[in-house]
């Protein structure tokens, strides 16, 4: 797997830039934020061992977040065709990437209560 | 295939939020709704599912309870996937893991188009469900 380095403060991907890749968090830690009604608003933040950029990776659109490094940090980047080689030799190492959207899914259920609770 | 087929009729309650979650569902014909529960017994509708829809896989995924509930709009029949014949096909089954990652991921950015209250940027339609794999194995190259 290709590794790729970050400083602090810099930007992994933008919101809306096009999608190729996913990364996996090797050493360090990077924030997810997007910006609503103009304010920029961090939605969580993510360290060792952890999958980011995966929605990217499964259905090619562009990035729903912006992910910025948060000190000096290290990722390997999960290709498309290290996906398909995945798939085809095992796919049940793909269970990490199911728990990963199935945590994501519950964590956005629980962000749209929040919101409409506070109208 | 030991196929487990269940109907439930309009209005009928297949699985409650919070509930614990002993298998998946596959639609094979009617349709069902998603629902979360809000406040005071309010439930609002998340998606509508229809014909070869899966749902109520998350919880075979992370064993978490139920995420939300699921009612017939009509009259439903269902395959059921017990946890042992998930278990089986994600060991055994790429094709079966590659469209449980693609339908979650279509999930979630239904529920962030929503949360963010923005238009879905340009063309967001979903791939064709049977043309799943083809686009799984679609040379792309990266940049870099």
């Amino acid at each position: 797997m290709n590794v790729l380095n970050f400083k602090l403060g810099e930007v992994v991907f933008q919101a809306g830039s096009p999608s190729e890749c996913a990364y996996l968090i090797e050493k360090g830690r990077f924030e997810v934020s997007r910006v609503c009604s103009g304010q920029k608003q961090v939605i969580g933040v993510l360290t060792e061992k952890e999958i980011f950029g995966e929605m990217g990776l499964i259905d090619g659109q562009p990035r729903s977040a912006t992910v910025t490094a948060l000190e000096e940090s290290q990722v390997s980047l999960i290709t498309q065709e290290c996906f398909n080689s995945i798939e085809r030799s095992n796919p049940e190492a793909l269970m990490p990437l199911l728990r990963v959207l199935s945590a994501r899914i519950r964590d956005s259920y629980k962000l749209s209560n929040l919101k409409s609770s506070s109208f | 295939m030991d196929e487990n087929l269940k109907t439930f009729y309009t209005g009928d309650i297949i699985f409650l939020e919070g509930q614990a979650s002993k298998c998946a569902y596959i639609i094979e014909s009617g349709r069902v709704g998603i629902y979360r529960e809000g406040y005071r017994g309010n439930r609002s509708l998340v998606r509508q599912l229809g014909k070869n829809e899966l749902f109520g896989e998350m919880g075979l995924i992370d064993k978490y309870p139920r995420s939300a509930t699921a009612i017939a709009l009509q009259d439903t029949r269902c395959m059921i996937i017990e946890r042992s014949r998930f278990d089986y096909l994600s060991k055994f089954n790429p094709h079966f893991m590659v469209s449980l990652i693609k339908s979650l991921t279509e999930k979630l950015r239904t529920t962030i188009t929503k949360l963010n209250k923005i238009e879905p940027s340009s063309k967001t339609t979903a791939p064709d469900k049977t043309t799943l794999l083809g686009f799984f194995h679609k040379k792309r190259s990266i940049e870099k």
